[in-house]
């Protein structure tokens, strides 16, 4: 008989948990494996939390412990922010030069340069575009990738490609996978953390768990006031639940003596402890009113245009400093889509700017300040960029052929441009990255090999970066 | 577009094409190389018995004892009665046994009384939904999208609607013991078979297919050749995990790296499902595709329900018109006759309201005893407002007598629609002379902008200064009326009608002698007496005898516009019940009519024969092989065919239709040993707790072994032999003394080696729905209400099968509890434990709510008795009574509480949340 799981390793007798997963060397901790190999084959019927999301090494040394992915949904237009085309501007409404790819939505217009102004800022001199004054500054720490693709042309194919790597079936999140290979440091927080106050295109499939256990599914937060669902805040019922939980572990322990197997029986018992610690801490954890004033002037809180993004990522911050592994932070305080520039591209992308702008730079300022920003990696961009021609008369399509991300932080160049696109800003032709090598970079920062970290479902070794994807090691520090 | 991780060489291609190329119908010596899981189902005769000969009640027990010995490891005893109970009841039917059902099994001492409870249990309609819900899981069954699909955001035209009725089919498929043959014929080709009834239309074929319409694939696509290519794949995949145990969708871009399915045969299958339709339409580039929509209705059908519907509308026509016939009494709201007077005030003889005198008012002799006498210079009177005054339609009416040197405008009577602007485009109704007293009027004004009035001369109609004259105006709803001295004497149309009647901002006055108080000049001059106000539009006769005094109080006033009715030959009940009747006799009809068809013509997310509009392949077609799976690489066309890999099947190429129904043939075949080696292990699976194969949806090379093969094909074809009759595979496998195993430890030996040899039963912990229905259950909440659209809210309750499935935006307590994601197939669920659940439990209101229900059922129960109902609660949750030491730790943490008034909610509460209740054993 061939079993394909790898066989429990059972720690040494007297060895605390914690301990024995530190000491459990390279790969995953011995219970998380045993937990993994259970969620995989059926061999026992249970995974308790402690386990799934015990911490646990990858397969390298780690340059990023933490991500924080600030997504933009609609997409973000690389000609007006990040990708400068001095050759758009020269050809203004002239046709583009050469033939567009077959895959489109509507046939845009002619070239439509930039209303904008773009500047040499900082020590590396990236230009940045006028409306993002506050980036400009902290334009040293940014590794700006002009050159991402994409595979899909619309909202919910590429969201999906974005955050899964697959642009039609159900597919575990990069935050899902980045949690099932590290676990989370923290055990009285979720691993991985969604802060979206409104739905998006497509939605929760953006960060499923998928096939992978369900404690790996991001968690989502829509109201930053009560991000955790089912916390008591009163103290009367706290009390209370403290005669509860006495009592529900005095009744269990007077069967357990019965029982063949009391590991999952125990950690159900845990679970409700950790419940009620969590009441105690979490609050802490998701309060922006400990944050002092300068720090809340940082990330625009007080400007009513400003502080819904701040407070989602002063929010995303302070779960970082507590070892929530993955977050996310989708810009729709405002609505799905907001970046969805197909007209009104003068008045709205300035308005977009202006409500992200500083609090992103903030983000980035606040990390450094803390010393977090060495080994928290940030990503910002969309699912695609936007068109050089024009939709209409003030508008950009879609444009998955070539468009800007930034990363900063975690062990990527500081102050760094990688790729480019044509000089009319339509295919990405030096060193083009897609979303695969995107995801394979961001496993590899994060300690994991993307050819390695495998789930076997339905007969088959997935991986996030299916049969593709090579980490872009030019962005590297 | 998925394609398969592998650095395992390709180690047996070329090795089972040769297997093929050798392969004769009757199978033959390669057979031996085949995979086990292709291999024909073998007859194994039951192992001998050895050892505890009396161990084994059914032949289930014979193959596990064989292995167990092999192990050298005894049975666990069996599990006592109240815990077998639960667990039975449990797997079953997804609740709790009733304390009833608890006594009885208890008491019931004869050898059948577990084949009696299991009877019961599988005639119960609770045991479809919690099978169907297992079938759902494997399924990817969803039936909504959103949470909200018409909220502002969402776009309906996608949501799956419908999706509820295949869920029903599934419950019902479960409860009638549809056989699985059959079960599978209706998934894939329900379309196309016949109605056992004889009708010309199948709805339960049709509906069962919707299984292939709702996947999950890329929606709002530009690329809708890639969607369709997207959709044929979630299909293909589902018959391969669902039914077959195979994972066919790893050919669509290349042979599959280690089961013998090759891309040939991928694409003979999509050929197939190319042929079909699940889209009405691919939608317009970049937005949503659009799902085909069946009617359930036969064309014949459908013809009757237009006839149908004809015939509604002219029977609600004439109901519309009987009713318009209706009369009904005009009842007199006001009557100021001037007999019971002050200084300054008069009073009405009808609600007793007190209409005060104003200026010079004098009471005086009237036409009748007495009445008021005006002085024409600011004198009036208004007999107050009243809500009872709002009449729609109405009748106003006075006796007077002007004096020959009358100057101005005097309104008679009059009644403003406003309840203080007393000017007169203010007024509703009024009967009005003119300045002279020239001329009579009756007019009417719906604010202000629709006036039309009617004159009549004073001198035609004989009507002179001193002398006393009777004036009436009236408004039927479209016709101001004047009726003088009986007679009328004109009308006009109100050309601001409104089928409504007279709108009024506020309660309406009766003004006596003015229709103006804010200028000076318009004042009648004279005597005024018997001012009545009728809610209805009089006719001449009626009038002639509301002008006397006493009057009858009631008069028959018709609802009908523009014609003022005949004096009526039959009194006013007679004709009211005359009415009545034939509205009744109608309203009988139009329910019948209703009764016939639905509101709303049924419909189905069913698939058709035939291909999508609109797309690469839109009719019943072969399909070229999709080279690397890309629609836009096409290779050789491949003809339409089930997949070679399984011996003694015919697999030739299929030449009518889209050969749906081929497919569902070969899956249902005798000889194919997948389908019903998938089934028994599922089965096995939902009620150990783990499959003889642990993975269900995989039983080719990467999938695992089973732990008991022969056991395997032994229920296999026991199940094939009975027609796929799953509530008898259920009872033999429910009643097995294997399944009557306690879950306790045997002191020495491990449960890895326990749990292999099946010398135990597992634990298992409550599928999501079996805990929110077992709590709801033991709160005495539950509604066994059964079927229909799913709805959103945790709070309703009835069984969780008929919560929302959501895709986009999941059920969170879904989520929480494991249930599965609707995103795919899901073969088993994960058990995970978290501290949200723990959450959840501690503090959601949906918990303490039921904590609460149990509280107030054990006091009502057991009153006074504390033991009484800690041992109730304990048989209602854990189905057993409490140990001592249970009993006492319960009364301490009672006795001992500091908040008294919830100490049992508390109780009940940590009682819920218990190990015990969450598990099975």
């Amino acid at each position: 008989m061939i079993t394909r799981t790898a066989s429990p390793h059972t720690p040494p007798p007297g060895m605390p948990r914690r301990r024995a997963l530190a000491t459990a060397g390279a790969g995953f901790g011995m219970l998380a494996l045993r937990a993994l190999a259970c969620a995989q084959t059926g061999t026992t019927s249970n995974s308790s939390a402690t386990t799934l999301l015990a911490p646990r090494y990858g397969h390298h040394p780690a340059r990023a412990k933490r991500v924080i992915f600030i997504y933009l949904p609609g997409g973000p237009s690389q000609i007006d922010l990040w990708d400068p085309k001095p050759e758009v501007t020269r050809h203004a409404g002239k046709p583009l030069p050469f033939e567009k790819p077959k895959l489109f939505r509507t046939r845009t217009g002619n070239l439509f340069p930039s209303p904008w102004q773009f500047a040499r800022c900082g020590e590396s001199g990236i230009q940045v575009s006028a409306l993002l004054p506050h980036l400009a500054t902290q334009v040293d720490q940014l590794c700006v990738v002009r050159s991402m693709i994409a595979d899909n042309i619309n909202h919910g194919g590429a969201a999906l490609q974005m955050n899964t790597g697959e642009q039609a079936f159900s597919r575990p999140s990069v935050g899902a996978w980045v949690t099932y290979g590290l676990g989370s440091e923290n055990e009285n927080l979720p691993g991985f953390v969604v802060i979206s106050p409104h739905p998006v295109f497509q939605n929760e499939p953006l960060w499923s768990a998928s096939f992978l256990p369900a404690a790996y599914q991001g968690t989502w937060v829509r109201d930053l006031s009560r991000p955790i669902a089912n916390l008591s805040s009163s103290p009367k019922q706290r009390r209370r639940q403290l005669r509860q939980l006495a009592l529900l572990k005095q009744l269990y322990h007077l069967r357990r003596a019965q029982r063949a197997n009391t590991d999952e029986l125990d950690a159900r018992i845990a679970s409700f402890e950790l419940a009620y610690r969590m009441q105690i801490q979490a609050p802490e954890a998701f309060d922006l009113k400990r944050e002092t004033a300068h720090t809340r002037a940082l990330y625009g809180i007080g400007n009513p245009q400003t502080e819904p993004m701040g407070k989602q990522l002063l929010l995303a911050r302070r779960l970082a400093e507590r070892g929530v592994r993955f977050i996310q932070v989708y810009d729709s305080s405002r609505g799905n889509n907001v970046w969805d520039h197909h007209g009104n591209l003068r008045t709205r992308l300035p308005d977009n700017c202006q409500q992200t702008d500083l609090p992103v730079a903030g983000l980035l300022q606040d990390l450094q300040t803390r010393g977090l920003l060495e080994d928290t990696l940030v990503l910002w961009g969309g699912e695609f960029g936007r068109t050089p021609t024009a939709e209409g008369s003030d508008g950009r399509e879609h444009h998955p052929f070539g468009f800007t991300m930034l990363l900063a932080g975690g062990g990527v160049k500081r102050g760094f441009v990688h790729g480019a696109t044509d000089a009319f800003g339509w295919h990405a032709t030096q060193d083009p990255v897609h979303i695969h090598d995107l995801h394979a970079t961001i496993l590899h920062l994060m300690g994991l090999d993307h050819e390695r970290l495998t789930y076997r479902y339905g007969g088959r070794d997935f991986r996030l970066t299916d049969v593709h994807g090579n980490v872009v090691k030019e962005i590297l520090a | 577009m998925p394609r398969c991780v592998t650095s395992v060489p390709w180690l047996l291609r070329g090795l089972t094409l040769c297997v093929f190329a050798c392969l004769n119908p009757s199978g033959g010596a390669a057979d031996e190389q085949l995979h086990w899981a292709f291999q024909p189902l073998a007859t194994y005769p039951l192992p001998p018995q050895a050892g505890n000969t009396r161990w084994a009640s059914t032949p289930v027990d014979h193959f596990i004892a064989a292995r167990r010995r092999r192990d050298g490891v005894p049975p666990a005893s069996p599990a006592d009665r109240g815990t077998f109970l639960r667990r039975l009841t449990m797997d079953l039917t997804g609740l709790p046994p009733a304390l009833s059902e608890l006594a009885e099994y208890e008491r019931d001492r004869r050898p059948d009384a577990t084949s009696r409870v299991v009877d019961r249990l599988l005639a119960s309609p609770e045991y479809g939904i919690r099978w169907a819900r297992h079938w759902l899981d494997v399924v990817r069954y969803t039936d909504y999208l959103n949470a909200d699909p018409l909220g502002k955001n969402a776009n309906p035209k996608f949501e799956l609607y419908e999706a509820y009725r295949y869920r029903d089919w599934v419950i019902d498929a479960f409860n009638s013991d549809l056989p699985y043959d059959d079960f599978i014929r209706h998934q894939l080709a329900g379309d196309l078979l016949d109605d056992p009834h004889g009708g010309s239309i199948y709805p339960a074929g049709l509906i069962a297919t919707t299984v292939l319409a709702i996947g999950f694939w890329e929606n709002g696509c530009a690329d809708k050749k890639k969607v369709v290519s997207d959709i044929v794949d979630d299909q293909i995949d589902l018959v391969g995990k669902a039914f077959l145990g195979i994972t066919l969708s790893c050919s669509r871009c290349h042979d599959h790296k280690f089961d013998p399915i090759t891309q040939e045969d991928y694409y003979g299958l999509a050929g197939i499902f190319y042929s079909s339709r699940v889209l009405a339409s691919v939608g317009t580039k970049g937005d949503h595709t659009i799902l085909l929509r069946t009617p359930l209705e036969s064309t014949e059908d459908l013809a009757r329900r237009q006839q149908s519907l004809a015939e509604l509308a002219s029977v609600e026509q004439e109901i519309t018109r009987v009713k318009s016939q209706l009369l009904r009494a005009a009842k007199m709201v006001a009557w100021f006759d001037f007999e019971e007077n002050t200084v300054a005030t008069t009073a009405d003889n009808v609600g007793g309201y007190l209409g005060r005198l104003h200026g010079d008012a004098v009471i005086s002799e009237g036409r009748f005893g007495q009445g008021v006498t005006l002085d024409g210079d600011g004198d009036f009177v208004d007999g107050t407002a009243q809500a009872d005054f709002q009449v729609k339609r109405g009748t106003i009416m006075a006796w007077f007598r002007f004096d020959a040197d009358i100057r101005s405008e005097g309104q008679i009577v009059g009644m403003p629609f406003h309840s203080t602007k007393w000017i007169d485009p203010y007024y509703a109704l009024q009967a009005w002379i003119s300045p002279d007293g020239t001329h009579l009027g009756g007019q009417t004004n719906h604010h202000g902008t629709r006036l039309q009035t009617i004159y009549a001369s004073s001198a035609e109609l004989d009507v002179g200064p001193g002398e006393w004259h009777h004036i009436a105006a009236i408004y039927d709803g479209r016709f101001v009326r004047l009726v003088v001295d009986g007679r009328p004497v004109g009308a006009a149309i109100d050309g601001g009608s409104d089928g409504g009647g007279i709108h009024y901002d506020g309660n309406p006055n009766l003004t006596i002698g003015t229709r103006n108080v804010v200028d000076v000049g318009n004042y009648f001059k004279g005597t005024i007496d018997e001012v009545k106000l009728f809610d209805g539009a009089l006719n001449a006769t009626q009038i002639r005898a509301a002008m006397q005094s006493p009057v009858p109080q009631q008069f028959a006033v018709a609802f009908r516009d523009g014609t003022i009715p005949a004096p009526l030959s039959v009194t006013l009940e007679e004709q009211q019940a005359e009415i009545a009747r034939k509205i009744q006799e109608l309203e009988e009809r139009a329910q019948k009519i209703r009764g016939e068809f639905p509101p709303e013509v049924p419909l189905a997310m069913a698939i058709q024969e035939g291909g999508t509009p609109d797309s690469l392949f839109p009719s019943i077609q072969n399909v070229p092989l999709h080279q690397r799976g890309r629609y836009d690489r096409l290779g050789a066309v491949v003809a339409r065919r089930v997949p070679k890999f399984l011996p003694g099947l015919v697999t030739r190429a299929i030449t009518r239709g889209s050969g749906r129904r081929e497919l569902a043939s070969w899956v249902t075949s005798p000889n194919n040993p997948l389908t019903p080696r998938v089934m028994v292990n599922r089965v096995w699976q939902y009620h150990f707790g783990q499959g003889i194969v642990t993975t269900a949806n995989n039983f080719g090379k990467l999938g695992n072994l089973p732990t008991h093969p022969q056991l395997l094909d032994w229920l296999a074809r026991w199940l094939t032999d009975r027609r796929g009759s799953l509530k008898q595979l259920h009872r033999l496998l429910v009643t097995s003394s294997t399944y009557r195993q306690s879950t306790a430890s045997q002191n020495h030996l491990t449960h890895a080696l326990l749990d292999r040899s099946w010398a135990r039963m597992r634990p298992r912990r409550l599928t999501a729905e079996a805990i929110r229905d077992g709590m709801l259950a033991a709160a005495d909440q539950l509604e066994l209400v059964h079927g229909g659209p799913a709805f959103p809210s945790l709070a309703r309750p009835r069984r969780s099968v008929y919560i929302q499935t959501r895709r986009f935006t999941r059920n969170r307590y879904a989520t929480l509890f494991d249930a599965a994601n609707p995103e795919q197939s899901v073969p088993r669920r994960a058990v995970t434990t978290t501290a949200p659940q723990a959450l959840f439990l501690m503090n959601h209101p949906f918990v303490q709510q039921q904590a609460t229900h149990l509280t107030a059922r054990l006091a009502r129960l057991r009153p006074d008795n504390p033991t009484a109902r800690i041992r109730l609660a304990y048989r209602l949750l854990f189905s057993r009574d409490p140990t001592a030491e249970e009993m006492s730790l319960g009364k301490e943490f009672l006795a001992t509480a500091p908040e008294p008034e919830d100490r049992w909610i508390d109780y009940a509460q940590l009682l819920l949340c218990s190990n015990e209740f969450f598990y099975t054993e």
